[in-house]
C-alpha cells in the first residue's frame, strides 16, 4: 500500500470514531448518571429495562428455544442497561409539535447547532500516542484526528460556537422561558469562557506549545512522567474545572435550564427528536470539555511507568488509548458526582463567582507564571 | 485547489453580507453575519494563515457576535417595533452607494499590473502561532503596543459611560429630586399605591 492512501484511510478510520464515539457512550453516560443519581438519593434507579441471558433465545433457532434454565434465563446482566435504549425510542416516537410563535427555520436549525461544532471539536483531542507504527509497516499513524499547529485554540474557536445552538433555539422558539434560559446561558458562556482562556494561558506559558499532542508529550517527559499541569499548575486546573461546569451548564451552575424557575430552558418547546439532539450535544460537550481537562491537566494518555512515550508498538498505542479512556471516565464521573451533591447557584452567585473570584485569580495565576517561568529558564 | 477554496470562501461572504443587510429580523441578520465571519476564516485558511483563522472564529464567532445576539435577544424586539419599512428613495441611494463602492474596488483591482506578482515563498512552519507571534513581538512590537493602549482607553471609556449615575454628578438634575424626607422604615414604595 502506498503512503497517501494509508494516510486518507487512517484519516476516516479516525473521523469514524470520533463521530461514532460520541454518539455510543452518550447512552452508557446517560445510564451512569442515573444510577449515580438513584445512588447518592438514596433509590435504586432505572432496574426494569434489562438485557437478561435470557435475551439470546430469540437469536436461537426455535428448535433450541426455552432450553435454557429459567433461573439463568432471569439472570440480568446489568439491571436497567437497556433504559437509554429505551428513552431514545420513547423520544423517536413522540409527537413532533412546533410552536405556532415558533421562527421555523432557526427552530429547525438550532439542535444541529448545539452538536455540530462540539462533535467537530473532538477532532483536535488527541486519543493517543503520536507515534504508532501501523501493525509494524512502517506508516507512522499520529492517534489524533486534527493536527492542526493551532491545536487548543482551533479547539476552542469550534467548540465555542456550541452556545448558538442554545442562543438560536431559545429565541427560535418564540417562548419566553426558552429566551430567558438562552440569555442565561449566553451571559454564563461569555462570562465563564473567560476564566477559562485565562486558566488555559497559564497552562500554555508552562508547556510552552499550543499543540495538545505536545502537550502530553510536555507532561509525559518531564518530572519523571508526572509533571502533569495539574500538578504543575494547580489553581489553573482547579479554574478550569469549575469554568468547566458552567460552560457545560451542569449544576451546580445549571441556571440557563434551571427547572424550578424556567420549566426547562432553552429546550422547553422541543420535543421528540429534536430534543434528543439537544441532549446529545450537552452531553458531547461534556466529553469534549473532559477530554480537554483530561489532554491539559491529567497527562493525557500517559501514565508513568506502563506507557512509553516515544514507543511505536501496537500495544502500547492501544494502551495509551485505554488509559486515556479511563482519565476521561474519572473526569466524567467527577462531573456526575458534583453534578447530585450540590444545590444550585443564584443567577448574581454566579456572575460574581465567575467575574470578581474566577477571572482576577486566573489573571493573577497567570502574570505570577509567566513572571516565574522566565526568571527560572 | 487553494484558488478554487479562495473563490468559494468569497462567494460565502459576499452571499450571506447580501442577507445580512437585507434581513429585517435582527437575529437572522446577526447568524448571516456570523457565516460572513466564518467565511474570512476559511479565506484566512486557504491563505495557510491558520493562527488568524482560528482567532477569527474564536473572538468574532464566539464571542463578539454571541454578544451581539445576546443584545438582540435582550432588546427581543417584535415585528412592530422595528420601524417602518425605509422608503424606497432611501433604498435606491443606499445601493447605489454600495455599487460605487464595489465598481472603485472592481477598478482598482482591474486596472493593477500583476504580472510580476511573485507569491511569497511559504515554510511549513507560516501562519502558526510561533511564526505570529515572532512577527507581532519584534517587526510590529510599536504598533501592537500601540493598539493595546487604544483597547485600554476603549476599556476605561466603557467603564465611565457604564459607570451607575452617582450623586454628585447629577447634582440638580430631576434624577436627584427623590422624595424629600423619606422614612427609611417604612414599606417599599408603590405597593399601597396599584391597590384599588
Amino acid at each position: 500500500m502506498n503512503e497517501t492512501l494509508v494516510a486518507v484511510l487512517a484519516v476516516l478510520v479516525k473521523a469514524v470514531i470520533i463521530v461514532g464515539f460520541p454518539l455510543a457512550i452518550v447512552p452508557g453516560l446517560i445510564y451512569l448518571e442515573r444510577k449515580v443519581c438513584s445512588y447518592i438519593q438514596g433509590r435504586i434507579g432505572p432496574n426494569r429495562v434489562n438485557l437478561t441471558i435470557g435475551h439470546i433465545d430469540y437469536l436461537l433457532p426455535p428448535s433450541m428455544r426455552g432450553a435454557l434454565p429459567v433461573g439463568l434465563a432471569r439472570f440480568k446482566l446489568i439491571p436497567g442497561s437497556l433504559q437509554p435504549l429505551a428513552d431514545g425510542i420513547k423520544l423517536a416516537f413522540k409527537e413532533e409539535i412546533v410552536p405556532a410563535q415558533a421562527d421555523k427555520l432557526l427552530y429547525f436549525m438550532a439542535p444541529v447547532l448545539a452538536f455540530v461544532p462540539v462533535a467537530t471539536a473532538l477532532a483536535f483531542i488527541p486519543f493517543g500516542t503520536p507515534t504508532w507504527d501501523a501493525f509494524g509497516s512502517g506508516h507512522v499513524i499520529n492517534l489524533q484526528l486534527a493536527s492542526a499547529n493551532v491545536g487548543v485554540l482551533g479547539l476552542f474557536a469550534i467548540g465555542s460556537l456550541g452556545v448558538y445552538g442554545i442562543a438560536v433555539g431559545g429565541w427560535g422558539s418564540g417562548s419566553k422561558f426558552p429566551l430567558m434560559g438562552a440569555v442565561r446561558s449566553a451571559a454564563q458562556m461569555i462570562s465563564y469562557e473567560i476564566a477559562m482562556a485565562l486558566a488555559l494561558l497559564s497552562a500554555i506559558v508552562t508547556a510552552g506549545t499550543v499543540d495538545l499532542q505536545a502537550f502530553v508529550l510536555h507532561q509525559a517527559t518531564t518530572w519523571g512522567g508526572a509533571g502533569w499541569l495539574m500538578f504543575k499548575q494547580p489553581l489553573a486546573a482547579l479554574i478550569f474545572l469549575v469554568a468547566m461546569f458552567a460552560e457545560n451548564n451542569r449544576l451546580p451552575f445549571d441556571l440557563p435550564e434551571a427547572e424550578p424557575e424556567l420549566v426547562g430552558g432553552y429546550h422547553t418547546e422541543y420535543s421528540g427528536l429534536k430534543f434528543g439532539i439537544f441532549f446529545l450535544g450537552e452531553y458531547t460537550a461534556m466529553i469534549l470539555m473532559s477530554g480537554l481537562f483530561v489532554t491539559m491537566f491529567m497527562g493525557g494518555w500517559s501514565l508513568p511507568l506502563l506507557i512509553d512515550p516515544y514507543a511505536t508498538g501496537g500495544l502500547n498505542a492501544l494502551l495509551s488509548a485505554g488509559v486515556f479512556l479511563a482519565k476521561l471516565f474519572l473526569v466524567l464521573g467527577f462531573q456526575i458526582w458534583i453534578r447530585w451533591t450540590l444545590p444550585r447557584f443564584r443567577y448574581d452567585q454566579l456572575m460574581s463567582l465567575g467575574w470578581k473570584k474566577l477571572v482576577p485569580l486566573a489573571l493573577a495565576n497567570l502574570v505570577v507564571s509567566a513572571i516565574v517561568l522566565t526568571f527560572v529558564s | 485547489m487553494p484558488t478554487l477554496l479562495v473563490l468559494l470562501a468569497g462567494a460565502v461572504i459576499v452571499a450571506a453580507g447580501i442577507v445580512t443587510v437585507t434581513r429585517r429580523n435582527p437575529i437572522h441578520a446577526a447568524l448571516s453575519m456570523l457565516v460572513a465571519l466564518g467565511g474570512v476564516a476559511l479565506l484566512m485558511l486557504a491563505l495557510h494563515s491558520t493562527f488568524l483563522a482560528a482567532m477569527q472564529v474564536l473572538l468574532y464567532g464566539g464571542a463578539i457576535m454571541v454578544l451581539f445576539t445576546f443584545v438582540i435577544m435582550l432588546l427581543t424586539l417584535r415585528e412592530d417595533e422595528m420601524g417602518p419599512e425605509p422608503p424606497a428613495r432611501t433604498k435606491t441611494v443606499a445601493g447605489a452607494g454600495a455599487f460605487f463602492v464595489l465598481a472603485i474596488v472592481w477598478w482598482a483591482i482591474a486596472t493593477r499590473d500583476h504580472h510580476d506578482f511573485q507569491a511569497p515563498a511559504l515554510g511549513g512552519a507560516f501562519g502558526s502561532p510561533e511564526h505570529f507571534a515572532r512577527f507581532l513581538y519584534t517587526d510590529y512590537v510599536v504598533s501592537f503596543e500601540l493598539v493595546t493602549v487604544l483597547v485600554m482607553a476603549a476599556v476605561a471609556g466603557v467603564i465611565v459611560l457604564g459607570r451607575r449615575a452617582d450623586r454628585e454628578s447629577l447634582e440638580g438634575t430631576r434624577l436627584t429630586q427623590a422624595p424629600a424626607h423619606k422614612d427609611p422604615h417604612a414599606a417599599p414604595a408603590g405597593r399601597d399605591e396599584v391597590q384599588p
